[in-house]
């Protein structure tokens, strides 16, 4: 997955597109007044996803890539199942972060996106379902993003690298996550803006989303070398995303 | 016109120096049987998945590939899907649904066959092959056979043209085995489908083939019809010679050095059936006193050191289930490699796992070293006492290489890394996997797996090893180097109890057989009087020799016998 | 015959009408209707497994109405006061109890669908829909299973090597499970993959799918949908006519009973004692026919399972 593939004129047009309407959404409601919120926000992050979606699917992506990403997904959901007993502490991110840095931004979205997606089914579907997926898709974005371009490197993490990764995946949990999540909350709960009300929102979300910054973060620590090398194994071994 | 041509083909994994498929060129005619054949990791399976476009592996090729005289890479998708079956290995791996009516109509949900001719091919399938009585059950109540059989029909309710089998025996037990290839011979025989077969079970399919391919190190080492190739194999002095089947090992036993050259390749039986009408040809003139090798020693049951003991042991998986063990007795002494055999679901692995305490009898005692199971303490019957190599190697490899999966099996306090090394340097020259410490052990072929996984067990320091099926899936080649470890092991005092369904090989090597039936153990006796005094249950040799020789159960003993008329 | 024993279409359709009707009409003829009934077919599927889930079933409008009317205070029939001096009233308790009693009855309906609605059916179903997507179900069905047993197997391989999840210390166990989910995890990858190459070698991603019937739509399927259809289109009459509902805000007020009412609820009785009746009838036909053909070898199981 590390060349660069041009991104086809189908997928652009789709991009275009969905943008268009988001701003469209945006636009209704500062200057048509529409104060369905709720309904606004689900929309905008519906059509965030779909371009990810739409160049993924773009690539042809082979049967076996995908039987990979399932088992990826299928761990994610597990990450967060097996901690159902323990509030927050859900650390799903880190195995997306190493599905980006193994498999690069497209796949790294999939596996954030679809593995809220189908994890919700246990801990329940509603609006803020997509804005989980962009969140956490974001979070395989990013890391993919950087392991492309080759700032982080894509197996073989140094005990030092571990740490950095760790520390760097902390922070993205806690701060970009996080917030992408409350802002979702935002739109939920409240009916009029203040100053004061957005930020108690805010507020009220980073212990929240620090507690799944740590457990992001240990298993980060714990996970990344192991989870990597199996990964890698298979990317060369099936000639992954060529 | 060839059902199949290879022209000039060569392929290499990537990362890979060497090629896995050299300039190999061949032709397949429609109808024939052909057996591929050859050392594993030879490139049998990379060659044959080359003959599907969607299973061909990833890397670099030249050369070409025609199907019915048309490039492999121009037939649509759809027609090599209904035209070309491919079974694999792993019967568990292939059934993908969860019922086994609907993996038979699985090919023809995908062709979108409209429903009235899916239930008709469903049920001719399902009649074919004998499948109605289990026709609504959860796959994963099947037996290992049936889950093959069910993949072999799944494929051919698709009508193929040509059927492509890699390894399908490997992981059946020799009864499941003979069934399948029965099968599939049957399949060749009456609907004339081409088939294209590997195997290491030569035994049973060299007699079968039309032509056999012998591979070599990603080449085509010999192709012909089996009497010749058995013939070039021997006189060529080539490791595979000792994977054909007994008669033909015993007649160029007889016939060796310049003989094997000079006689006819005709002449060779191939069956137990042409042996035995040879050696009466041959043989029936020999004197009485020359007929018989010498009486073994009678099995000693002495209570002299005895390492493991069972006494009455009853044991069931769940409370409502039937008891597996019923009654289990016997013995094992120090040093002996002690071999239970017997049929499927008799309880032999069972009978391991309670020796080794992972599960734990309701009646009965097992005694390890003199002292009560269950008043050891874990950590010290797993460190320097007893230790168990499962039947899937698989389940023991954590790392990413075997060099890392051994070292963890070392308890690092107050050892140097000097140390640390030295120790798995030791193992791993015991179980000669040194060259392959830094492979990923998934990449190591069945019996380099086994290996390697001995030697991760061998790491707990037991003075009782237990062995669940230790040839299953492997090759006469690497049998016979696993037999070299086996022996080392007991040079150096271990004792070994190994369940198996390999009847050659604990004829070979074991010093005490037990048979195992209905929950205990039958009788307990030397390979050469439990073997002997067997007439189905015994080795080809015997079952070739026996109506001449007494007590002949193994290839040289035959030979010895014929040799000396 | 048995109800279970018919098109997987029309069980669904039965299921579907009994939980729709006993969600939407509070009439309290139709709610103890849809109870009983609902309650005396999770008894005869389920036997003497039925009974701790029919005692829940059976206390819940209770507990539910209490609950209700200590927290909901329409209605102009007092009844007396909550500790912090809520109104306590009749139309409250009713309506709890009624609402209470629907939601009990949509659960036994539940637990009798999970007795009767096999994989098979699920998949069946689904398969009419989207093939791609009851193949996946499929899958699933058979992966889910398979990665458990291979976890067992796991662990049994390592306790015969000291290193099982229940070995050592504290710190050891941890260690250990996580050295059988990196081993589950490797596993996985390896057979999926594999998986997946017999899934396209016999073309599974070949356009224009279909799914094979386990189930054919016959003669009696035929009469008992018409059956089912034609209660069904009286039941609705009856909604349409307002017989079904009643007013409990702010006062309970039941509407006007006509012979015709009776007409309906009959209706439903039959409707929902539909597989109960089919159920007895079948078995009893089945004990006459045996007892014809001494001494017969009864083939056990094949009916009565």
């Amino acid at each position: 997955m590390q060349e660069r593939v041009k991104t086809s004129p189908k997928v652009l047009a789709i991009t275009v597109a969905c943008i268009a309407l988001a701003l469209a959404a945006l636009a209704s409601t500062v200057l048509l007044g529409v104060e369905n919120y709720y309904l606004v926000s689900v929309a905008i992050a519906v059509l965030t996803t779909v371009p990810f979606f739409a160049t993924f699917e773009s690539r042809k992506p082979q049967a076996r890539d995908l039987v990979v990403l399932a088992v990826v997904i299928a761990l994610a959901i597990v990450s967060r199942a097996a901690f159902f007993w323990f509030p927050d502490f859900k650390p799903i991110a880190a195995v997306i972060i190493i599905a980006g840095i193994a498999f690069g931004p497209q796949a790294g979205f999939m596996t954030g996106a679809m593995s809220m997606l189908l994890s919700n089914f246990l801990f329940g579907q509603g609006p803020w379902t997509p804005w989980q997926m962009l969140a956490f898709g974001l979070a395989g974005l990013v890391f993919g993003i950087l392991s492309q371009k080759n700032l982080i490197p894509h197996k073989d993490y140094t005990k030092k690298q571990v740490l950095l990764l760790t520390v760097g995946g902390f922070f993205f949990t806690w701060c970009v996550i996080g917030p992408l999540l409350d802002v979702c909350a935002l739109f939920l709960m409240a009916n009029d803006y203040t100053v004061e009300s957005v930020l108690a929102i805010f507020a009220s979300g980073v212990p929240v989303n620090f507690t799944r910054a740590v457990a992001t973060a240990l298993l980060l620590f714990f996970a990344t070398n192991p989870l990597l090398d199996k990964l890698e194994r298979v990317k060369v071994k099936y000639g992954m995303g060529e | 016109m060839a059902q199949f041509a290879f022209q000039n083909v060569t392929f290499s994994y990537p990362k890979c120096d060497h090629p896995a498929l050299d300039k190999v060129s061949f032709e397949i005619e429609a109808g024939s049987y052909v057996m591929l054949c050859g050392k594993s990791g030879c490139g049998k399976t990379t060659l044959l998945r080359h003959l599907k476009t969607v299973l061909t592996p990833h890397g670099t090729r030249t050369g070409q590939i025609l199907f019915e005289d048309v490039p492999l890479d121009q037939v649509s998708q759809r027609e090599q899907s209904a035209k070309i079956g491919y079974v694999m290995q792993n019967p568990d791996a292939q059934v993908v649904t969860d019922k086994v009516w609907h993996e038979l109509a699985f090919g023809l949900e995908s062709m979108g066959c409209d429903q009235r001719t899916m239930r008709l091919r469903v049920a001719e399938m399902a009649s074919y092959f004998g499948i109605q009585g289990w026709f609504h059950k959860d796959v994963k109540d099947l037996s290992g056979g049936q889950k093959q059989l069910l993949n072999l029909a799944s494929i051919m309710a698709m009508q193929p043209s040509v059927l492509i089998l890699d390894e399908p025996t490997s992981q059946l037990d020799p009864i499941a085995a003979t069934d399948f290839l029965n099968t599939v011979r049957k399949i060749n025989l009456e609907l004339g489908t081409t088939i294209i077969l590997s195997e290491h079970r030569l035994e049973e399919t060299f007699s079968a083939a039309d032509r056999v391919l012998v591979m070599k190190q990603g080449r085509i080492l010999a192709d012909g019809e089996p009497h010749e190739v058995g013939q070039k194999l021997i006189t060529a002095g080539d490791e595979m010679a000792a994977a054909l089947p007994a008669p033909m090992r015993i007649f160029y036993g007889v016939n060796s050095g310049a003989a094997a050259s000079q006689v006819a390749a005709a002449d060779c039986p191939l069956t137990v059936r042409e042996g035995r009408t040879w050696l009466t040809q041959n043989f029936s003139d020999i004197p009485q006193d020359k007929r018989s090798l010498p009486d073994a020693a009678e099995y000693e049951e002495t209570d002299d050191n005895i390492v493991l003991s069972f006494k009455d042991v009853w044991f069931r998986y769940e409370r409502e289930l039937p008891d597996i063990l019923r009654g289990t007795s016997f013995d094992v002494h120090k040093g002996e490699l002690f071999a239970l055999v017997g049929g499927n679901g008799t309880g032999k692995s069972t009978t391991l796992k309670c020796a080794c305490g992972v599960t734990k009898p309701y009646r009965g005692t097992i005694k390890i070293k003199g002292k009560k199971l269950k008043d050891w303490k874990n950590s010290e019957l797993f460190r320097g006492c007893i230790a168990m190599l499962p039947q899937d190697p698989q389940n023991l490899f954590v790392k990413k290489t075997v060099r890392a999966d051994l070292e963890e099996m070392i308890d690092s306090k107050g050892l140097t890394p000097e140390q640390v090394q030295e120790k798995v340097l030791e193992v791993a020259r015991t179980c000669d996997v040194e060259r392959l410490l830094d492979s990923h052990s998934f990449d190591l072929s069945g019996g380099e797996q086994q290996r390697a996984a001995l030697a991760k067990v061998l790491l707990c320091d037991p003075e009782i090893l237990l062995l669940d099926e230790p040839t299953k899936g492997i090759d006469g080649f690497f049998k016979r180097e696993l037999a070299g470890v086996l022996a080392r092991l007991r040079e150096k005092g271990m004792t070994i109890v190994m369940v198996s369904h390999d009847i050659e090989f604990c004829a070979h090597y074991a010093t005490s057989v037990s048979m195992f039936f209905d929950g205990g153990v039958v009788t307990t006796n030397t390979p050469r009087r439990f073997f002997a005094q067997n007439s189905f249950y015994t080795t080809s040799a015997n079952r070739m020799s026996r109506h001449l020789f007494e007590n002949a159960i193994v290839d040289e003993d035959v030979i010895a016998l014929c040799k000396n008329a | 015959m048995r109800f279970d024993s018919y098109h997987p279409g029309l069980n669904l359709l039965f299921f579907v009408a009994v939980i729709a009707a006993a969600l939407a009409w509070n009439h309290p003829v139709f709610v103890g209707v849809g109870f009983v009934c609902a309650l005396i077919y999770s008894f005869a599927l389920k036997g003497r497994k039925a009974v701790l889930f029919a005692l829940v079933a059976l206390v819940f409008p209770f507990a539910w109405s209490a609950w209700f009317a200590y927290n909901t205070h329409f209605g102009i029939t007092n009844l007396g006061e909550t500790i912090i001096g809520n109104r306590i009233t009749l139309e409250s308790l009713a309506y709890g109890f009624v609402q209470g009693a629907q939601i009990s009855t949509a659960c036994l309906w539940m637990t009798c669908v999970f007795k009767l609605f096999t994989a098979d059916k699920v998949v069946y179903l689904l398969g009419r829909v989207s093939p791609r997507l009851s193949l996946m179900l499929a899958v699933a069905l058979r992966a889910i299973p398979m990665v458990a047993d291979r976890t067992h197997r796991i662990d049994t391989a390592q306790k015969a090597i000291g290193r099982g999840s229940g070995c050592g210390n504290l710190l050891d166990r941890a260690h250990n499970w996580v050295r059988r989910v990196s081993i589950i995890v490797s596993w996985s990858i390896e057979r999926f993959a594999e998986m997946s190459d017999s899934m396209r070698s016999r073309g599974s991603l070949l356009r224009g799918r279909t799914a094979y019937s386990l189930y054919r739509f016959d003669a009696r399927d035929r009469s008992l949908v018409i059956t089912m259809v034609v209660l069904i289109t009286i039941c609705i009459a009856g909604m349409l006519l307002t017989q079904t509902a009643i007013q409990y805000n702010p006062q309970v007020i039941f509407n006007r009973m006509t012979p015709l009412s009776f007409v309906f609820y009959g209706a439903y009785l039959v409707f929902c004692l539909l597989p109960c009746v089919l159920q007895i009838t079948g078995e009893w036909h089945f004990k006459k026919q045996i007892s014809h053909v001494e001494p017969a070898e009864a083939p056990q199981g094949m009916f009565t399972e």
